[in-house]
């Protein structure tokens, strides 16, 4: 059964992010309007905004949050070719906590839009890297994490496609070197593999290329490395014309052989489903790594899950619809689900989903 | 379970036309999903939206009938059974390892008849006052789901757990009924309790329900009520009803010998009902009828039985009492067709058979199907694993418990209040349930000191050295960022953060020079050992425990301690004229603290910092503007002091040699 609750975001243009810090008690959303609000849960659950401004001069993409061992800190890219460093400040006025967010970096190296921004797993420090439609990834550093204003270039990595979404292997252990996968939302089918996997050799001190998914060859429009569970492989979601999932498992390699050479994996494809009948738009990973929520064209947002076979489905499908209360053979469902309740609960905004008629859903006697 | 996605999952329905043009859905937590309206843009163009309202998010959370208030109760008793049984399966031998689990599978039946008892007499206070609300309907949809768990549980606990395959079940199943088919008693008082028992509505119903359940005493009883009980009719069905034979396994009677008595008993009931004793009572004859099992008079008296698995028992109970455990399948089914034929089977029904069927992975994979919760199927799949793997057999089920397992503990997990009943689950799911509860301990919302020791204590328990310096860290952040520099510190220390305490303990010593005060001073001289992780916090300590001496009045330590985090050069230079001038009192009383070596160190100090304040200000290691005036007022005292002191030192040394 699920509970929904509104939040009205008062951004007056297309949002195109919502981010979570590391808890989830704190939400940023960015738009079109230019502008980045932060929201903070309080201890009834309920959202606050506390901060709103505006942080570019053109649409802003993606929103991020670093990790809070480093601070409070937001990333932003945009369609106005930069991406930039956000910190908070607080500060107690008497009349209460005042939160205001002081812009530490604005980083300018692209020529082009900046579509995805997203700050490294901690272990490897104050990182981030960022993608752009010129087909670069570059990844920045701030080698003094007491000081934000400082970021260099540490890296440039050229795609040679139009670059759309970036992520982070998450994987905590320190028996991976750093992993990032790249997608491109180049339309063009004959250009090949549309989905990079780039890995950092501490060796060479270079990122290189290990891995082209060359069955991805439609455009990319998201990709999302899942949190390891303990696991052996990689999990990694793509958004394409289908819902994509691959598992990478490393190769052990012998260390007798050249050190320099390209670690390479068991590519696996565990799950492709086109039952958004279109584009996908976005994949989202729960934070244990264990539901994956896609978005698609066809409007739904649809959850999967694999069970204890490692088989994924789809467990559950949001949809836009007025509830359809005509849902025949199936009243003691309709009727407990309409009880859209309030009690027992802080918030007289909360409401029962409503489901749509289901053969599996039998009424218990 | 089931693999064809697109029939098995359920489509919800979020009633918002804005959603209408697309949405987009990202995750925050575990089972919490942001969904906010979406239309897919390229990237090289704007685009751009006049939007008449403003955009709308909807928070979806996953939500179960186990958060409800009654049901903590539930969530707290089950995971002590669980950690106990996992705990007695590994300590206890074989042989006595299937009570234990018999009695953990009784100690989740008892929390759950605890738990409906609860709630029936809260609907029942609620029916009195007259209140019908929506928590009301929950609570009745939660008292039925309790009360079929119930059932699944205690015939599972059978068929499962207690016996093995091939023996013989209906004693068991009788009792099974018993408990969840009281309703015959209660209208065996009913009539009883009348002043006319045998002319109550209900008496003879009493009868042959309790007939049907096996229970000859109680029947016996209430024809004993009769008037005409002096008759011999009613001494003939007496006589029958007790000598009724019944198997029990632990009662010293062997199956075949049952068997014989059980035919011979049943050709009494038949000839007497040949030579017509009961002619002269139709009531007696259906008894009689009952006891021959004649299978038409049984199914004329369905009614009283509410259910196909209640018509099952009673028939087997007088048609096949020995029958064994492998064929109850086919017995559950004409129990089915007789009652209503098989396509008014709930989903109950088909956990049910599929439990008759000893089919356990289908019990589970029902149960999951249609129960809106983990937590029945991870503990009954749990019970099932230890009792397979107590018989050797090939243990399937391992793969399937730890996923199970761990589906339920992130639903706690997930939950505000329940995360730490979440993560002792974890510890019995393998790795995957270790890198888990790294993961939820991370993660767990570090909303005040409290909770974070909380989960520090959790994480040290569990030797997850990455957590507790995380939340260190986290910790010490936020305390910086509030300004409470001590705790800052304090966190620091325990992350073995250095480069983060060095920051902080700068921050101190200028908030000393500003304010001429210590912010959190107990706490820094409680420091120790650990103040030897950055130069500047040994600074800070060591700088502590020289105030502390100077104020107990041991001038000689201070004095010398003073010099030697001068000349040691421990000290950044920005706090060198604050130490010149704590050393202002020393260098002027009346008994001299420095020797001449240490006041030689003094001076060469006092030169360095002259020669470089002298130069731009910029350069200048003093803080402000003011500081740089106070201290050129103090430089000729302190010069003056310097060399006064040496004097005074030499000619003392010089008197102490002699």
């Amino acid at each position: 059964m699920f509970m929904a609750k509104t939040i009205n975001t008062e951004h007056k243009d297309l949002i195109h992010d919502v981010s979570f810090d590391f808890y989830g008690r704190r939400m940023a959303t960015c738009s079109s309007d230019q502008s980045v609000k932060v929201w903070d849960m309080g201890d009834d659950g309920e959202w606050t905004c506390t901060c709103s401004w505006k942080t570019h001069c053109g649409s802003v993409w993606k929103v991020t949050w670093a990790h809070p061992e480093f601070g409070q800190i937001l990333a932003t890219c945009s369609f106005d070719r930069t991406a930039a460093i956000w910190e908070e400040i607080v500060t107690d006025s008497g009349h209460g906590i005042h939160s205001t967010w002081i812009k530490r970096a604005g980083l300018v190296d692209s020529r082009t839009s900046v579509t995805d921004v997203k700050f490294a797993p901690k272990l490897q420090g104050l990182q981030l890297a960022t993608c752009s439609a010129d087909g670069v990834v570059r990844i920045y550093e701030a080698p003094d994490v007491m000081n934000l204003n400082q970021w260099s270039l540490q890296h440039e990595i050229n795609c040679k496609v139009p670059c759309s979404c970036i992520s982070w292997n998450p994987s905590s252990s320190g028996l991976h070197s750093p992993l990032i996968a790249v997608g491109s939302d180049d339309p063009n089918q004959s250009s090949g593999g549309k989905a990079f996997i780039y890995e950092f050799s501490a060796n060479t001190r270079k990122w290189n290329r290990v891995e082209t998914l060359i069955n991805v060859v439609d455009p990319v429009h998201d990709i999302a490395f899942a949190p390891n569970l303990g696991r052996s492989y990689h999990l990694l979601g793509i958004a394409t014309k289908d819902v994509r999932i691959f598992t990478l498992k490393p190769i052990k390699q012998d260390t007798s052989q050249n050190q320099s050479s390209l670690s390479s994996f068991e590519v696996r494809q565990a799950g492709r489903f086109d039952d958004h009948c279109s584009a996908v738009w976005r994949v989202c990973w729960n934070v244990t790594g264990t539901i994956l929520a896609s978005s698609g064209d066809d409007g739904c947002v649809r959850l999967w899950k694999a069970n204890y076979l490692d088989i994924w489905r789809c467990i559950s499908t949001f949809r836009e619809n007025v509830v359809n209360v005509a849902d025949s053979g199936n009243s003691s469902n309709t009727s407990q689900q309409q009880g859209a309740s309030s009690t027992g609960y802080h918030t007289a905004r909360y409401f029962k989903l409503a489901p749509t008629a289901h053969p599996s859903h039998v009424p218990w006697h | 379970m089931e693999g064809d996605s697109k029939h098995s999952a359920k489509t919800w329905s979020i009633p918002d036309p804005t959603l209408a043009s697309g949405m987009c859905g990202t995750y925050s937590g575990i089972n919490t999903l942001m969904v906010f309206p979406n239309r897919p843009v390229h990237h090289n163009d704007e685009p751009h939206t006049s939007m008449l309202t403003t955009a709308k998010l909807y928070q979806i959370e996953s939500f179960s009938w186990l958060w409800g208030r009654h049901m903590r109760k539930l969530v707290n008793e089950a995971v002590g059974t669980f950690i106990g049984l996992q705990k007695a399966v590994v300590d206890v031998e074989t042989d006595n390892c299937k009570l234990i689990l018999v009695k953990k599978s009784r100690e989740y039946r008892s929390m759950i008849q605890a738990c409906y008892s609860e709630i029936s007499e809260q609907l029942q206070s609620m029916k009195e006052k007259g209140q019908t609300s929506d928590e009301e309907k929950e609570l009745i949809e939660c008292s039925g789901l309790l009360s079929k768990m119930e059932l699944i549980l205690s015939l599972f606990e059978i068929v499962f757990i207690e016996t093995k395959p091939g023996s013989i079940v209906l004693s068991h199943l009788i009792s099974w009924i018993h408990q969840h088919f009281p309703e015959c008693l209660d209208r065996k008082r009913e009539a009883m309790e009348s002043e006319h028992p045998h002319q109550h509505p209900v008496y003879w119903e009493a009868v042959y329900g309790l007939v049907l359940q096996g229970r000859t005493e109680d029947v016996r009883q209430m024809l004993a009520s009769h008037p005409n009980a002096g008759t011999d009719a009613f001494l003939s069905i007496d006589e029958l009803l007790r000598k009724m034979p019944v198997y029990q396994v632990y009662a010293g009677v062997s199956e075949p010998e049952f068997t014989v008595r059980w035919y011979h008993w049943q050709s009494e009931c038949e000839r007497r009902l040949q030579e017509g004793h009961f002619t002269a009572y139709h009531h007696l004859t259906i008894l009689c009828q009952i006891l021959c099992g004649d299978q038409s008079t049984i199914t004329s008296l369905r009614d009283l039985m509410d259910t196909w698995y209640h018509f099952m028992v009673s028939t087997l109970l007088f048609t096949n009492p020995t029958i064994k455990f492998f064929r109850l399948h086919a017995a559950a089914q004409d129990a089915i067709s007789a009652m209503r034929g098989e396509d008014m089977t709930t989903s109950l029904d088909h956990v049910l058979l599929a439990a008759m069927e000893a089919d356990a992975l289908q019990v589970i994979k029902k149960c999951q199907h249609v129960l809106d919760n983990n937590w029945f199927t991870a503990h009954i799949t749990d019970l099932l694993y230890h009792t397979l793997s107590l018989r050797n057999e090939q243990n399937s089920l391992a793969k399937l418990r730890e996923s199970l397992l761990l589906d339920y503990a992130s639903d706690l997990l997930g939950h505000s209040s329940h995360w730490q009943v979440g993560i002792l689950y974890l510890d019995h799911c393998g790795p995957s349930g270790i890198a888990m509860a790294q993961l939820a301990l991370h993660k767990i919302t570090l909303t005040d000191d409290s909770r974070a020791r909380k989960v520090i204590h959790m994480a040290s328990d569990r030797n997850f050295d990455a957590v507790v310096d995380s939340v260190c860290k986290v910790m010490g952040r936020r305390a910086l960022s509030q300004n409470r520099l001590g705790a800052a510190i304090w966190w620091g220390v325990r992350s073995r953060d250095s480069s983060f305490t060095s920051h902080v303990a700068h921050q101190i010593l200028h908030k000393y020079i500003a304010e001429g005060r210590f912010e959190s001073a107990p706490l820094l001289d409680q420091l120790g050992p650990a103040m030897l992780l950055s130069d500047t916090l040994t600074f800070l300590g060591k700088y502590r425990e020289f105030h502390t001496m100077y104020q107990d009045g041991n001038f000689k330590n201070a004095a010398s301690l003073l010099v030697s985090l001068i000349s040691s050069k421990l000290a950044p230079e920005y706090f060198w004229p604050i130490l010149l001038l704590d050393a202002l009192p020393l260098l002027n009383s009346e008994e001299p603290f420095i020797s001449s070596e240490e006041t030689y160190e003094l001076m060469y100090c006092m030169h360095n910092l002259s020669q470089s304040s002298s130069k731009s200000t910029k350069q200048s290691p003093m803080e402000t503007e003011a500081a740089k005036v106070s201290f050129l007022e103090k430089e000729k005292e302190i010069r003056l002091s310097l060399s006064n002191n040496l004097a005074r030192a030499l000619m003392h040394e010089g008197t102490v040699e002699d």
